[in-house]
């Protein structure tokens, strides 16, 4: 077999080894990685933790706007109710769509990688602990003070796709829409940050032999999710910051009387917005694709089909989005482009079920507590699938959208491709980290209430949709024919409600949280790495990987396991620390030291919190003052990674030696600096498109840009600034006071670039508030301000490193993040002045 | 091994470009047939050369046959993304 | 004429009830999805009976990468190129790029929450003014020009045709017809805040010489006597209302030159009597939560009633 490292694979052959491993071992890995005490559960940075923390908050934000859900239902069972006034039925609907989307389904599949992956590789922990944490802190703080705003009647009330002008100031005056715009700046932080992790810890901290085709499942869907997050999200960071810009500046981006667009926003956020939909069914059928394989006690069937199926969907849906503009007026051609994608997507999807089926089809299939929710999955998502074919139909969609056949058929493809999956997710991974298993005898009380509850209450809505009945309505008058299939779905969604109630008696009788020692174990049997015997410290050695189903090819892995007969049988540096392996053989590279837990990014979050809350009610002083120490906490919790390490090679068992420290293109750093980058570039991509879309259609508005020939002092100091980047890295071999002082400089020559960039464009008369065009040309000066802000940040604090001596030679990861960092702050800058001066230029 | 939906999405993504900033009806329709038939020429030889090149290790097999199965999907969306070109009047 | 518009039972579903050339191809599009989505349900829940209580034969034959090939692939392919012909074929011929021989043109202007109805000729002049309700001749083409003054909104009446957003800075253009004479309910579908819920408008369409005795009959009406103009003008009802031949010229509100001839009332939510009359005016923030109009308690009741009076006798 070919090498991907020079990493010879015979030496695989060496485990497992044969000698006994000195108990000490254990108990030092034990102390490493050890429990926390008291407080220090808030300061935790163990995926272990802050997988259930997250999933916990995740099931909670469900639960609420489950209950959101209930009184609207209880508001529509008969028409002309009053049981919720129509302004609080406004906020509670919004509420309900926001909070299941961004703050319910997002993480929660989020918080099921951060707990599942590191157990399924076999790695001891994610790549950026201190990042998970301080990702799920600022969800859970921010989040939950964003819930509250709908208990003091300050919810969003302009629906969870916030179309403008309704949530422009002229018609959401209040702060109401500010706290959606906070909200999800949230949930955009920490799915990013997730996302990174993901991705990172997916291809570098496999088992050493698990190639790309022997990973499990689910680390295929999640990696697909996080790629999908790195493309999409991008689109709503740009949507919300222009839609806040626009409230509190005035910038005119989708104010069509000044040149702006409302057809803008709803590009940006269709672009997020439909791929979203597939990042959370993607985990889910991940998810399902592991249980069945276990349900069925076979192999999955078609494991390439399925992996390609989901890299496939995750493609297809970056082509659907305007499929929610159909009715929006679009020319024809157009909506025909984004109806055949929305066939296309659904193929992929139907060889997953298919697969699933013929999983099914070749073992003996148990009818256990993951069983019956799998089962129900299939038949619940078939059906809302099959709905989706119709609307995919323009002219059909013409009669379907925003009306009640839609609501029905959302429900069925979330709740069959999300939520049951979940369900199942938790009957069968939580003997992972409980001491008891869930009740099988409940179990089937559960699934039966939720799946006729769930078919109950949204079957009838395909009628009421059909009758004409919109969505987001508060009310409905008497007489249509609307009564019964209403009354009907109000009753269904309560018995949907109480299967949950009833699922959480079960949990109360029988979750008791282990998330180290003495959980229930393999009960199901599942073959997967997941299911060795564990610890805080993950397992005791590292096994080698040489199938996707190690545990059923290999009944005596988890015995040889925890006798440390494998990789990494003990700490060989005294500190936390994961096997990092190549991309695609999982071949081992290096060990990388992991940071370990820290109040500071729990600090940091709390600060980011309270920023953008004291931003949303507008006490400036306290949200400078917040947001200044949310930075200090980052660059102190940074402050103590990155070190000079004493140790710089060591024995990763059987005489393996590989070492601590790795810099450059292979490192962890520069993987998630890399896809970093890839964010703020897609965020800027989609400002450009923003600028081609105004300029297309709202030409009346546009005027001639500052000329191209003035902007090349601008392009020069660029051009200086990425060189000096470069030279920061190859001087450092030299002299680390040299480099820093190289990183200074590329940093001040971007700053000064923009200065010009700025003042050449105030120059020209345009301004932001006069037109769409200055409103997004100005955005993209902002764009570029804050990159050059953080980029200034980042030399500041390499030098102060430099002057501590923490910067190592003659590489350092901190300076090649750095150079990286500002090379591509310059290369934005430079791409945006000349776009800016490009689009539109000739009219 | 992603080639075939890569080239998917240069096809979707020139498309709608086209239709959305090409202008005028009969243009769009000869540049998107254009298009098209690159982007099919691309599919057809990334095809051929899978086909003929057959790796020796298990996964660069293994990446082969999921670059073959891209293809295919890849090659089915090409087809029925430019259905509306035909079909519609802008 | 039928109304089965505000008494309809339910069924069968409007969509389902199609009045027009816009509408009935939807409706065969939609009823051969509807049946072809029920038998491939069927085939995937045999399918899953098969994988879990099938004969060890059924189940082997299931069980494998070419029934997820042919089930999976090859035969939603085939089945989606075919829609997607035919749902494209539709799109274009349903589209209002190319606008039919003598077409009526129509702009209708969604405001938060009801709806300004400017009638054109052929040329785009506008001939006649009114609100929340669209006459229409049976037969003949009609033109909608969709425009938005604040927000959002959405012209829909599911039985003449699909639905089109009508978006600020923007002219959308819709086609419906009628087939037989009738009212047909409209709705506004894109959600633009507060009553939402109770933004309807109705479609009244007439057979072509009962059309040319309607458009005959819009000239200012006489009005009755008594104290009801009066009132009208001194009250602050003229701030807000057009009654065309009278002093009242305000634009925020609907036209009410002829309010006393409309099926309904607060934007296709009332029927149009006395009663209702005098309640709306009294107190519409009762019946229509958040719309702009402020209640009028301050009418005695005879003054209420000279009011009402008056206005339902705009016919």
């Amino acid at each position: 077999m070919r090498s991907e490292t020079g990493f010879d694979p015979a030496l695989y052959e060496r485990f497992p080894t044969k000698d006994e491993r000195p108990k000490e071992e254990e108990e030092e890995l034990r102390r490493i990685w050890c429990k926390p005490k008291g407080w220090d559960y808030l300061f935790a940075v163990n995926n272990n933790y802050i997988g259930i923390y997250y999933l916990g908050t995740a099931f909670l934000f469900f639960l609420m706007a489950g209950v959101l859900a209930l009184l609207m239902r209880a508001q529509l069972a008969a028409p002309m109710l009053e049981i919720l006034p129509q302004g609080t039925y406004n906020q509670v609907f919004t509420m309900h769509g926001t909070v299941m989307m961004f703050l319910f389904a997002v993480p929660a599949v989020e918080a099921a990688g951060v707990l599942l992956l590191p157990q399924m590789l076999a790695a001891r922990d994610l790549p950026f602990p201190r990042l998970s944490a301080y990702a799920f802190w600022a969800y859970a703080v921010g989040g939950l003070c964003f819930f509250a705003s709908i208990f003091v009647g300050l919810a969003p009330d302009g629906g969870w796709f916030m179309y403008p002008p309704l949530t422009s100031k002229a018609y959401s005056p209040g702060i109401n829409t500010d706290f959606w715009l906070l909200g999800i700046g949230f949930i955009e932080i920490s799915a990013i940050a997730g996302a990174i992790e993901i991705i990172v810890g997916v291809l570098r901290t496999r088992a050493p032999g698990m190639r790309l085709d022997r990973m499990p499942i689910f680390a295929w869907a999640m990696l697909v999710f996080a790629v999908m997050i790195v493309i999409a999200f991008p689109s709503i960071i740009l949507g919300t910051l222009l839609l806040e810009i626009e409230r509190a500046f005035n910038w005119p981006f989708f104010d069509a009387t000044r040149g702006g667009d409302p057809l803008l926003w709803q590009h940006l956020f269709w672009f997020f917005g439909h791929p979203e939909v597939y990042i959370i069914f993607l985990p889910a059928a991940g998810m399902m694709s592991m249980i069945v394989a276990t349900v069925a006690g076979e192999r999955l069937v078609g494991y390439r089909l399925i992996v390609l199926a989901m890299i496939a969907t995750g493609f297809i849906s970056f082509g659907v989005w305007a499929h929610h503009m159909f009715t929006t007026g679009m020319p024809p051609m157009t909506t025909g482009f984004f109806s055949a994608a929305s066939m296309a997507v659904s193929v992929p999807a139907g060889i997953q079920v298919f697969s699933w089926i013929a999983t099914l089809a070749i073992g003996k299939p148990k009818f256990n507590a993951p069983g019956l929710f799998v089962m129900g999955s299939i038949v619940v998502f078939v059906t809302g699938g099959l709905t989706g074919v119709m609307v995919a139909m323009v002219p059909f969609d013409w009669q379907a959208h925003d009306s009640y056949f839609i609501v029905a058929h959302l429900h069925y493809v979330l709740i069959g491709g999300m939520v049951f999956p979940l369900f199942a997710a938790f009957y069968y991974w939580i003997p992972m980290v409980s001491r008891r298993a869930l009740s099988e005898r409940l179990a089937k009380w559960v699934f039966g209430l939720m799946f006729v509850g769930m078919n109950v209450a949204f079957l009838p809505m395909h009628l009421a949709g059909l009758q004409g009945m919109p969505r987001r309505v508060y009310t409905y008058l008497p007489g249509q024919g609307l009564e019964l299939p209403n009354l009907i779905s109000t009753i269904g969604a309560f018995m949907l409600g109480l299967g949950v109630l009833l699922f959480l008696v079960d949990l109360a009788r029988n979750f008791r949280l282990a998330p180290g020692d003495g959980n229930a174990g393999n009960v199901y049997g599942g073959g997967t790495l997941e299911w060795l015997p564990s610890e805080l410290y993950s397992t005791r050695s590292i096994p080698v990987v040489t199938s996707r189903e190690p545990l059923w090819n290999d009944p005596a892995l988890a015995d040889r396991v925890e006798k440390g007969r494998y990789f990494l049988p003990r700490s060989a540096t005294g500190r936390r620390e994961t096997i990092v392996t190549s991309p695609l053989l999982a071949e081992p590279q290096y060990l990388q030291i992991m940071p370990g837990p820290s109040p500071w990014p729990f600090a940091a979050a709390i600060f980011t919190a309270g920023f953008f809350l004291a931003l949303t009610v507008q006490a400036y002083l306290f949200a400078w003052v917040s947001g200044v120490l949310a930075v200090i906490s980052v660059l102190r919790w940074l402050w103590e990674t990155d070190r000079p390490v004493e140790i710089e090679g060591v024995d990763i068992g059987a005489d393996i030696r590989v070492p601590t420290y790795v810099t450059g293109p292979s490192s962890h750093g520069w993987w998630a600096m890399i896809i970093l980058l890839v964010v703020m570039g897609m965020i800027f991509l989609m400002a450009l498109f923003s600028l081609a879309f105004l300029s297309s259609n709202q030409p009346g508005f546009w005027r001639p840009p500052p000329a191209l020939g003035r902007a090349m002092p601008v392009l020069m100091l660029y051009a200086a600034a990425i060189g000096l980047a470069l030279a920061a890295r190859a001087v450092l071999q030299r002299s680390s006071l040299w480099s820093v002082t190289a990183l200074l400089a590329s940093a001040a020559a971007s700053g000064a670039a923009l200065g010009l960039d700025y003042s050449s464009w105030s120059g020209s008369g345009i301004g932001p508030t006069a037109s769409g065009q200055g409103a997004v040309a100005y955005a993209l000066l902002a764009l570029q301000a804050c990159a050059a802000a953080i980029g200034i940040l980042i030399a500041l604090y390499c030098a102060a490193r430099a002057v501590r001596g923490l910067v190592a030679q003659p590489r350092n990861n901190s300076i090649d993040l750095a150079m990286l960092f500002l090379v591509y702050t310059a290369a934005q800058g430079a791409t945006g002045a000349l776009v800016s001066r490009l689009v539109g230029a000739g009219g | 091994m992603m080639g075939g939906l890569i080239l998917w999405a240069v096809h979707f993504f020139l498309l709608y470009l086209l239709a959305e900033f090409g202008g005028g009806a009969s243009g769009v329709r000869v540049a998107a047939s254009l298009c098209t038939l690159a982007i099919l020429g691309a599919v057809a030889w990334l095809g051929v050369s899978m086909v003929r090149n057959v790796p020796q290790d298990p996964f660069g097999r293994w990446r082969r046959r999921a670059g073959l199965l891209a293809l295919a999907f890849g090659g089915l969306g090409i087809v029925l993304q430019y259905l509306p070109v035909v079909l519609i009047d802008r | 004429m039928t109304d089965r518009t505000l008494s309809a039972g339910g069924w069968p579903p409007a969509v389902l009830d199609p009045a027009g050339p816009y509408s009935e191809p939807v409706t065969l599009l939609a009823w051969v999805l509807l049946a072809g989505g029920t038998v491939i349900l069927a085939i995937v829940l045999a399918a899953l009976w098969i994988a879990l209580r099938g004969s060890p034969r059924l189940k082997a034959r299931l069980g494998g990468e070419k029934a997820i090939w042919i089930l999976g692939f090859a035969f939603p392919s085939v089945v989606l190129t075919g829609l997607l012909v035919w749902g494209l074929l539709l799109t274009s011929s349903l589209s209002a790029t190319a606008v039919p021989e003598g077409a009526m043109r129509v702009k209708v202007i969604g405001e938060m929450w009801w709806w300004r109805v400017h009638y054109q000729d052929e040329q785009g002049r506008e001939t006649l003014r009114d609100a929340n309700e669209l006459h229409i001749p049976v037969g003949q083409p009609v033109l909608l020009e969709l425009e938005a003054a604040d927000v959002i909104h959405s012209f829909w009446v599911p039985r003449l045709g699909g639905k089109m957003d009508m978006i600020p800075g923007r002219t959308n253009r819709l086609l419906i017809e009628a087939d037989a004479p009738g009212v047909y309910k409209g709705q506004c579908a894109e959600y633009c805040g507060g009553p939402h819920a109770l933004m309807g408008f109705v479609v009244v369409a007439h057979s072509p010489a009962d059309f040319a005795r309607w458009q005959a009959s819009r000239r200012p009406a006489e009005g009755a006597g008594g104290e009801g103009p009066a009132l009208f003008l001194s009250s602050g009802c003229a701030a807000c209302h057009t009654i065309r031949g009278t002093p009242a010229r305000g634009l925020a509100g609907p036209d009410l030159t002829h309010v006393g001839s409309r099926k309904t009332l607060g934007a296709g939510i009332l029927p149009n009597n006395p009663g209702t009359m005098a309640g709306w005016i009294a107190d519409s923030q009762a019946i229509k939560p958040a719309n702009r109009m402020p209640a009028y308690h301050q009418f005695s009741g005879e003054e209420l009633q000279a009011l009402t009076a008056y206005l339902v006798a705009l016919k």
